[in-house]
């Protein structure tokens, strides 16, 4: 059978059901321009669930397409405010409907394009010129022409706008308070005149937001790891033009400062000693999850006597196979459970893991796809949901292992089975009748995409 | 030995939603129904003493409500139990939790049970009354917000555990027979397995009507129940407040805030 007929077939199975969450996953692969409205017309008999699609990131775009163009306008508006809905979608939406409060709903979607903010009536309505402000897909040109029309909120946003001009900027500089001034200071287009006396400014605030600045000179966050403030000193090391060699050998005297060093990339030798014997449990942790760590570190590390320090190390990529075999036998069982969940973990030790009575260090063992067949078939059968869930979820489980979990009682997990590409079509198949709606919608919308590899027929 | 287990689908409200237009409940178009949280719990207490003594006890769920509460009853069916009573016509239509516990003690005595288990509360209306409410007019024994249940279906009393204010526990002996609201987290209710939710859609659901149960017009609905919803409203909004602004200016707020709570300010 071809898979244009088995889409009719399933179309209108849906329909004789009155599913609307079948029906949903349908649309837009639907064949015929009649179909598609009697799949729609059962979505919106449904006035909550057609809500809930016309509100929920997973929606497929096609019918938020048709839910927006609805007489019903409490559901435009919810299709207007989800993020997922399409730009031609809002380009419809934009042109059909004279409504202010439609507008603003829009002037904040991240999908318009400039064009369509440029025609929203922001000059008759603040609140869409402040909406357009926060909105980042805004060019430089329109927030520099909605700048004077604005409120002192529009400017905070307009202040933290990617695309506001360094006119703008220095505007804002001149007459805004000082959490304006202090977004203007953390600003890529800030100019440097601005940077400068933020710099140099009494308040605390302002000098912190200029460390963080990505255009800082050298010089400048030279100036400024000497700070009184730890908050500046922080920013300084966080921003990441200041090179590692450029970090103090002595302990900075706050933890918040050699926390955030302890986070940076290309650590020298004498920096990790000090910093391994760190008084601070957080530094010592922030620095095992450090891929840039050595060998000898994270050795020294391992033997912590903080659990989530040794944790750290067990989910570092870089500590060696002789380390990860003996935090595989660390008392506490997050220690063992982060070995589980690594990949390069040898098999002798995930077997060895399958006897271990913490769920956490299951699930590892469950979702990792260096985990043997045999381990995956009998997890698959484990009392604990999450553990099952664990094996739906490892990317290298069988289709025969799969199958064994069409039937899980827990409707999420049969949801996220319905997901799995290596799941058999005709057990993906058994589940269009699902009792669950979640489950329904799911596996409907997988088989549909399996039937004609995404594309609408 | 009978232990009748009361359900109900309760109405969960959508994000948003309206206020009927006669101002007396939420908009159905806005509602969706489920059952009832704490019921999972009550049932799965049923459940595990039917299984634990397969030929002395059985679990029986029962509703009142119109044909969609049949729902509520088939996913009980679905983990367990052979057959589940509704009881509904339409003279029950704004009956207030003394007339529902008065069918629940009706169907009692017809089904002959020694146990009735209710769910503390139902998380629409929040009522906490219907158990208590079967209780006093079946004249039994009645133990609310249960936390542990040891039943020995031989016995003539069961030991009851209930939790107080200030973390205290409390250890009790009920006489049988009795009716006991159930509190959430007195055990993990199972999910129904795929099997066991098409078994379900099979399994006999007894639909009785008020009359059938010996209660007159005059008992049930409106002109039977002691209290009556005059009105539903959503209230102004209180102090909450709303911290706008940067980052920074919100987190300085907010630690304003936390500084005037703590008497540091």
């Amino acid at each position: 059978m071809g898979s244009a007929r088995i889409l009719q077939d399933l179309s209108r199975a849906a329909i004789r059901a009155s599913d609307p969450f079948r029906c949903a996953a349908l649309y837009g692969y639907c064949v015929g321009r009649s179909a598609g409205k009697a799949l729609e017309g059962v979505v919106r008999s449904f006035p909550r669930v057609a809500r809930d699609f016309a509100r929920a990131g997973y929606a497929p775009a096609t019918l938020l397409d048709a839910l927006g163009r609805s007489e019903d306008r409490r559901l435009v508006s919810l299709v207007a405010g989800n993020a997922v809905t399409p730009t031609q979608t809002l380009v419809y939406l934009t042109w059909h409907y004279n409504s202010a409060e439609l507008s603003r709903v829009l002037a904040k979607h991240r999908n318009m394009r400039p064009e369509l903010l440029e025609a929203l009536p922001w000059k008759s309505d603040g609140a869409i010129a402040e909406a357009i402000a926060g909105n980042h897909g805004a060019s430089a040109e329109l927030l520099e022409r909605i700048s004077g029309a604005v409120s002192e909120t529009g400017n905070k946003l307009l202040a933290r706008n990617p695309a506001a001009p360094t006119a703008v900027l220095d505007k804002l500089w001149a007459t805004g308070d000082i959490f304006v001034r202090g977004e203007v200071a953390a600003h890529a287009n800030c100019s440097k005149t601005a940077l400068e006396e933020a710099m140099r400014s009494d308040v605390i605030l302002l000098r912190r937001k200029a460390a963080s600045n990505p255009n800082m000179s050298i010089n400048g966050l030279r100036a400024m790891a000497s700070d009184a403030a730890s908050e500046v000193r922080a920013a300084v090391v966080r921003n990441p033009r200041t090179s590692t060699c450029e970090l103090p050998t002595t302990p900075d005297a706050s933890a918040r400062v050699r926390r955030c060093e302890a986070r940076r990339g290309g650590l020298g030798a004498v920096l990790v000693d000090r910093l391994a014997a760190d008084d601070d449990s957080w530094v010592r942790r922030w620095l095992a999850r450090n891929p840039s760590v050595s060998r000898e570190a994270l050795a020294h590390l391992a033997q912590d006597k903080h659990e989530e320090v040794r944790r750290g190390v067990a989910r570092n990529p870089g500590s060696p196979p002789e380390l990860i075999a003996a935090l595989a036998r660390d008392e506490c069982a997050w220690v063992r459970a982060a070995v589980a969940y690594r990949q390069d973990c040898p098999p002798e030790l995930i077997d060895a893991f399958e006897q271990d009575s913490s769920l956490d260090v299951l699930a590892g063992v469950a979702q990792n796809p260096a985990s043997r067949v045999h381990v995956l078939t009998r997890l698959a059968g484990h009392g604990d949901k999450d553990v099952r869930r664990a094996v739906i979820r490892n990317r290298s489980a069988s289709a025969q292992v799969l199958d064994s979990l069409c039937e899980d009682p827990y409707p999420l997990n049969r949801a996220c089975l319905a997901m799995h590409p290596a799941l058999d079509s005709q057990a993906l198949k058994r589940m269009l009748d699902d009792p669950d709606a979640q489950v329904r919608f799911t596996a409907t919308q997988q088989y549909v995409r399996r039937l004609t590899g995404g594309s609408v027929v | 030995m009978k232990i009748l287990v009361a359900i109900k689908l309760v109405a969960a409200l959508d994000e948003d939603f309206e206020i009927r237009e006669d101002g007396c409940d939420a908009d159905p178009d806005y509602l969706d129904y489920q059952l009832n949280e704490w019921d999972d719990y009550s049932w799965e207490v049923a459940l595990q003493l039917a299984e634990k003594f397969p030929d002395k006890i059985e679990a029986i769920p029962v509703t009142v409500g119109p044909e969609r509460a049949e729902a509520g009853l088939r996913k009980c069916l679905a983990k367990g139990g052979e057959r589940g009573i509704r009881v509904w016509d339409e003279s029950l239509e704004g009956s207030d939790p003394m007339v529902i516990g008065h069918l629940l003690a009706a169907v009692a005595k017809r089904e002959q049970a020694t146990m009735v288990l209710a769910g503390t509360l139902a998380s629409d209306h929040a009522y906490a009354q219907t158990g208590m409410c079967a209780a006093a007019e079946l004249g039994w024994a009645h133990i609310a917000v249960v936390s542990r249940l040891d039943l020995d279906p031989e016995a003539s009393e069961a030991n009851v555990r209930r939790e107080l204010e200030g973390g205290i526990e409390e250890e009790l002996a009920i006489q049988l027979p009795a009716v006991m609201t159930i509190q959430l987290g007195i055990n993990e209710p199972r999910y129904a397995s795929l099997r066991g939710i098409k078994q379900a859609k099979a399994k006999p659901l007894e639909t009785l009507t008020p009359s059938e149960l010996g209660l007159s017009p005059q008992e049930v609905g409106e002109a039977g129940s002691l209290s009556q919803v005059r009105r539903m409203y959503i209230p102004e909004k209180g102090q909450a407040e709303l911290i706008e602004g940067t980052p920074a200016e919100q987190a300085t707020r907010l630690a304003e805030i936390i500084k005037e709570l703590r008497g540091d300010a």
